[in-house]
């Protein structure tokens, strides 16, 4: 099906048409740029201004009270010291349960007898919010690295553990007829077929999990820790300090949109999928 | 076409010629996934013979069976009463000597496409050099040259079909089953890959089972035609297609023979889909 | 030329379905015990870890064991005290969930008609949605004090996010050729609104309800774990605090319970209003 070059007035419109689009497209994204702008820049001067004016600045703190308790942090070295025990606490978390879900729901999800008779018990500790779990293990193994790392390692394992399910069970029964016919072996299929076909799926839900376990980290924390920066944020509830409550949470969420940023390049491995979709459960909490 | 109204059946046993695939008195029930009703009979007391090298079609309305008799061939599933053979043998278990098109192209999105077509090679252990090789030959045959290392969901749908099929064919399998390869494709789309389809066929004559809708399609392909009934399946009447080759899907209306035939291929459908005795 | 075939020998036929339902028969029957046995010798297995295996792992002194915990169960239902506690998390969780429901689908409704107006402000959602709320609890414990309030702005939080992105979602993702052929029909664009988006995006937003009903009971259950004077949180903290293991596990086996009744319930009634949704859930 071979198709035809186009005239030189065809040409001259389809330069045209590009200009334009360029165009179009540099102006929405200025005024995308510009709008962003504009809502933050009003929002931290409004903020400062109504702070211990209209509103006490008690509830609300200002945004010059809190990059002071920033620099505070910074400088005295707290901050590094909390953080990198969160951030500790929440990787090795991360690794436990991404691994342990994988290596789990591998076998389970080829097997189907054997999923479905674990799986009632899975729903019934998936009910479990992981913050209840929390004491457990805190009583189980003190107050350490341990528990933080456990109970990342919960919040981080169903949702891989369903995704991984999912990405073998969605599995075209077509492909996999065709494969037989071709004459591959089980494990032939589980190699070029079933793998490959998952592997999209436990990809995306390691993207998302990461951050995930960020969270167990810090719940951890709250519920018993004395490093941390769960730990520094509830340390400055107690003392009601709101301007450490919100430093503390700023700091948490930049930490946590560094990490999607930096596991953005797992979404490469997804190209040949674009229409796979995050799994359940997956929200950041 | 000549009719050779209620002729005595010649029997399957008695034949002498050799035959590549063979279905004696099968029967084939399935019980349904909802399983509210019981099971469902798809195929009933069918028997036909193929022979080495032919090209048969099985035509009929949609739901009888026909599918399930190219799943019996390649041993995907196996008959609740009667014997399957391929080359005299009875089909035990999954039948890796058949090729089999399927009405999807499933071609591993994964993989580019000449990854794909090297699949079947690869999973028999042939060396990558000769894979590489016998895969640009049939890449090149197809017209499908330069798109090796395009993965499908950049393709179009017609280049899909050509890459599902001559992943099939470049095994040069001596039984050929497909599925509705052509399907889901347009309708010049769908001539043109007929065509192509012919033109690889002749260069080893497999034997091949090929399911349709299409008429026209069986016509300008087929050396004989079945027509099944409607459920549960069985075979109604068989037609020889005397037209010679090559023929040419193209122009296929204007051959001589393709009007009587085309008529009553068509009537005996009409007759099942409505229900009426011909 | 063709040859007309001999008629089927249908008598076999009634034989051969017979049999085949037969086969079938047995081989379900063969496959749901072994499951049911499977199942069992599971969970009995997990009992005897628990009972015998798991203190070697952990400190034994907190192990427990099933036994106790029954009869802590037991006496927590006898107390009466649990069904206080029970109705509590669950008001919370309730209100939340109406609440966060309610904003969720308003906001999504107005922000996501105007492309513009979603665009600038996707980056600043994806900002909030990486705030680890559990932070935030102090916070609003700061803001409304120690009853119930901050529990439930807690669990409405929670709710907002799930619905506001499943609605929005599930607007954006309506047919644009429904919108276009209704425009030529001379619908208003109040009419697209009511007649295809909202319709449109009802699946997505129904099928979302599970996920956005454990989200409430667990933003209930969080804001009383950091700080609170009664639900079912409260007991687990508090049981921790004193070292009773019994009352912790009990605790659990109750919060289980209600989030997997919550689910069944749900999944019932979602079977019955909304099943042809097949859409994704984003939660």
């Amino acid at each position: 099906m071979t198709a035809r070059e186009p005239t030189p007035g065809g040409m001259a419109v389809l330069d045209a048409t590009r200009r334009e689009h360029r165009a179009a497209r540099t102006a929405q994204r200025r005024f995308l740029l510009a709008a962003r702008l504009g809502i933050v820049v009003v929002a931290l001067v409004g903020w400062e201004l109504a702070s211990g004016t209209l509103i006490r600045s008690f509830y609300v703190s200002s945004p010059s009270a809190i990059a002071e308790t920033l620099v505070e942090w910074i400088t005295s070295g707290e901050l590094f010291y909390h953080g990198a025990f969160t951030v500790t606490a929440a990787f090795l978390g991360y690794v436990l349960g991404s691994v342990a879900a994988v290596l789990i729901a591998w076998p389970l999800a080829m097997l189907r007898t054997a999923y479905r008779i674990a799986e009632p018990y899975f729903l019934v500790a998936y009910s479990i919010p992981a913050v209840a779990m929390g004491p457990v293990f805190i009583l189980w193994f003190g107050i350490g690295m341990t528990p933080k790392v456990l109970i990342a390692a919960y919040f981080v394992f169903f949702i891989v553990f369903i995704n991984t399910v999912a990405g073998f069970q969605q599995v075209p029964s077509g492909l996999l007829d065709v494969t037989r016919v071709m004459g591959a072996s089980r494990r032939a299929q589980l190699r070029t077929v079933l793998l490959p076909s998952a592997l999209p799926f436990v990809l995306a839900a390691l993207r998302i999990t990461l951050p995930a376990a960020m969270i167990g980290a810090v719940t951890g924390e709250f519920i018993s820790s004395n490093r941390g920066l769960g730990y520094l944020t509830r340390a400055a509830a107690a003392s009601y300090s709101t301007a450490g409550v919100l430093a503390g949470v700023l700091c948490l969420s930049v930490i946590v949109l560094l990490m999607n940023l930096l596991l953005r390049p797992l979404g490469h491995a997804l190209r040949w999928r674009p229409d796979v979709d995050v799994g359940h459960g997956a929200e950041v909490r | 076409m000549s009719t050779v109204e209620n002729a005595p059946r010649t029997a399957v046993e008695k034949r002498t010629e050799p035959v590549a695939v063979g279905f004696d008195h099968v029967y084939k029930a399935f019980v349904a996934r909802g399983r509210k009703s019981g099971p469902v009979l798809a195929l009933q007391d069918v028997a036909f013979d193929v022979r080495p090298g032919e090209f048969v079609s099985l035509v009929g309305p949609s739901g009888c069976g026909k599918s399930t008799c190219l799943n019996l061939v390649a041993g995907l599933s196996a008959p609740s009463e009667g014997v399957v053979t391929h080359h005299g043998r009875q089909v035990r278990g999954v039948n890796t000597a058949v090729g089999y098109i399927t009405q999807e192209d499933n071609l591993l999105p994964w993989r580019p496409l000449a990854a794909n077509v090297e699949l079947g090679m690869e999973l028999r252990g042939v060396p990558r050099a000769e894979r590489r090789e016998r895969a640009q030959e049939f890449i090149e045959l197809v017209g499908l040259s330069g798109f090796e290392e395009h993965y499908p969901h950049e393709l179009s749908g017609g280049m899909r079909k050509r890459a599902g099929i001559i992943r099939t064919l470049v095994h040069d399998s001596d039984v050929v089953l497909m599925d509705e390869p052509f399907g889901p494709l347009d309708a010049q789309t769908r001539v043109i890959l007929q065509a192509e389809l012919l033109k690889l066929w002749q260069r080893a004559r497999p034997t091949v089972l090929f399911v349709t809708h299409d008429l026209v399609e069986a016509i300008a392909l087929s050396d004989r035609i079945l027509v099944f009934t409607s459920n549960p399946g069985t075979v109604k009447r068989e037609y020889t297609v005397d037209i010679p080759r090559p023929r040419d899907p193209f122009r296929i209306h204007e051959t001589p023979g393709f009007g009587e035939l085309h008529e009553a291929l068509w009537a005996d459908i009409r007759a099942e889909i409505g229900g009426e005795t011909p | 030329m063709t040859v007309a075939a001999a008629a089927p020998d249908t008598g076999r036929a009634a034989a051969v379905l017979a049999s085949t339902a037969a086969a079938d028969r047995r081989r379900t029957q063969a496959e749901r015990a072994v499951l049911w046995a499977g199942t069992a010798a599971f969970g009995v297995a997990i009992l005897l870890f628990w009972q015998f295996g798991l203190g070697h792992l952990v400190n034994p002194r907190y192990v427990s064991d099933p036994a106790t915990i029954a009869a802590r169960l037991v006496e927590l239902a006898a107390e009466g005290e649990i069904l206080r506690h029970v109705g509590v998390t669950i008001g919370e969780a309730a209100l939340g969930f109406v609440i966060g429901s309610t904003l969720g689908l308003a906001s999504a409704f107005a922000l996501a008609q105007t492309r513009r107006g979603y665009a600038v402000f996707e980056p600043f959602l994806v900002g909030f949605y990486s705030i680890p709320k559990i932070a935030l609890a102090p916070l609003f414990i700061l803001w409304f004090g120690l009853g119930t309030a901050p529990k439930i702005i807690m669990a409405a939080l929670l709710v907002y996010f799930v619905v506001f992105v499943n609605t929005a979602t599930g607007i954006r993702e309506v047919q644009p050729g429904l919108l276009q052929v209704c425009r030529v029909l001379g619908a208003s664009r109040r009419d697209l609104l009511l007649k295809v988006t909202l319709p449109s995006a009802a699946p997505a937003i129904v099928a979302s309800v599970r996920i956005t009903v454990t989200r409430a009971i667990e933003g209930a259950l969080l804001s009383e774990f950091v700080a609170s004077t009664q639900g079912l949180g409260y007991l687990v903290a508090r049981a921790s605090r004193e070292f009773d293991i019994a009352t912790v596990f009990a605790g659990i086996v109750i919060i289980a319970a209600v989030v997997m009744a919550a689910n069944g319930l749900l999944r019932l009634l979602q079977a019955r209003l909304a099943p042809w949704h097949g859409g994704r859930i984003h939660g």
